[in-house]
């Protein structure tokens, strides 16, 4: 039996070699720059706005930025407020918005003075005339009319019509 | 009686308590909550592709009227252009009032049948230019009626408005007819 001095001891080759860790750093710079330039994406757009499930937005040029005052939603299963949740809160239904005999929607009607009233109750400033309208693309133009014309009668005047942007 | 440590033990001792390993802060958890925030952010991020068309109706009860001049009383002298888009099924009827006569013409559907946008967008740049002229000669210059037939989609309303508003001409958009006016057909 020859004496190898080169091969490891006893000791050594029962040790378990360490797992290698990962460098995590050069990781951590890449993801703060990532969250960093999403961050400033968002807050160079309008406000956020939350696409109503259901609703199939038209396509358009349009490039202004969304804003997000009073806000309803026009899809063909009728109007409804836009909560900015799952709750649906209902203003006229389809058979309302296709009666030719009504011109004045009157749930839209009420839900817009009632916005004006809790907005004087609260002391706030009156609004600023501006509606945002989240409608589906395939709804009748004479629905949508009808939106407008209640709109105008509260004295909401600019209309913003969510679209996605092509 | 005490016994002295040797003095190899003493050095091992003393090199162990001087000589820290250098350790890495534990980046786990930070590493962690950038993981989840930032698909999160890019989930959500899909909304930005979501913009607004404004719409403006004239302040008059009437919607067929056009809006009142806003640049005094030199523009109220000018004549009236009364330019209107009727949206016809498939088709576009364009009409507008030169020296009290009025015109108008026809744009026919797409091969594939649909409205055909992009020549509305040309044949309002041709009357732009042409009879609006600039400085415009018309106290309406900015404005365009557009009425539809009741049953007509949102999208074609919104495509109409797009293309009555301006147009890529080389490099850049020139405006057409941003102040719309919207009416409904009988």
């Amino acid at each position: 039996m020859t004496f190898d001095p080169k091969a490891p001891s006893k000791g050594k080759k029962h040790k378990h070699p360490l797992t290698p860790m990962p460098k995590f750093t050069p990781l951590m710079d890449m993801m703060v720059i990532m969250l960093l330039f999403l961050l400033m994406q968002f807050s160079a757009t309008g406000d956020l706005m939350r696409k109503a499930p259901g609703v199939e937005l038209p396509s358009s040029t349009a490039t202004n930025p969304t804003t997000k005052e009073v806000a309803v939603i026009l899809s063909p299963r009728g109007l409804f407020v836009d909560t900015g949740t799952d709750r649906e809160e209902i203003l006229a239904r389809p058979d309302e918005l296709s009666d030719e005999s009504i011109i004045l929607l009157s749930g839209l009607n009420n839900y817009l003075q009632n916005h004006q009233k809790a907005l004087a109750q609260r002391g706030k400033e009156a609004h600023k005339g501006v509606i945002t309208i989240q409608g589906d693309r395939r709804i009748p133009y004479q629905w949508l009319l009808k939106v407008i014309q209640t709109c105008v009668r509260n004295e909401f005047t600019t209309f913003d019509f969510v679209v996605e942007q092509v | 009686m005490a016994i002295k440590p040797s003095k190899k033990k003493e050095k091992t001792r003393s090199y162990r308590i001087r000589v820290l390993p250098l350790t890495e802060p534990n980046l786990m958890p930070i590493m962690n909550l950038m993981v989840v925030l930032i698909p999160l952010i890019l989930v959500t991020s899909k909304l930005l592709n979501y913009s607004v068309l404004e719409y403006l109706p004239p302040p008059s009860q009437d919607m067929g009227a056009a809006a009142l001049p806003q640049e005094g009383e030199a523009i109220q002298e000018l004549p009236v252009l009364a330019l209107r888009i009727n949206i016809a099924e498939q088709r576009f009827l364009i009409g507008y009032r030169v020296a009290k006569y009025d015109t108008s013409f026809e744009i026919a559907p797409t091969e594939m049948g649909g409205y055909d946008y992009v020549e509305l967008s040309r044949q309002l740049l041709a009357i732009k230019r042409n009879i609006v002229g600039d400085p415009p000669r018309y106290s309406d210059a900015k404005e365009v009626m557009i009425s539809a037939l009741e049953n007509t989609n949102f999208q074609t309303i919104v495509s109409t408005l797009d293309a009555s508003r301006d147009i890529w001409v080389g490099d850049h958009r020139e405006l057409l007819f941003p102040l719309p006016v919207l009416g409904q057909l009988w």
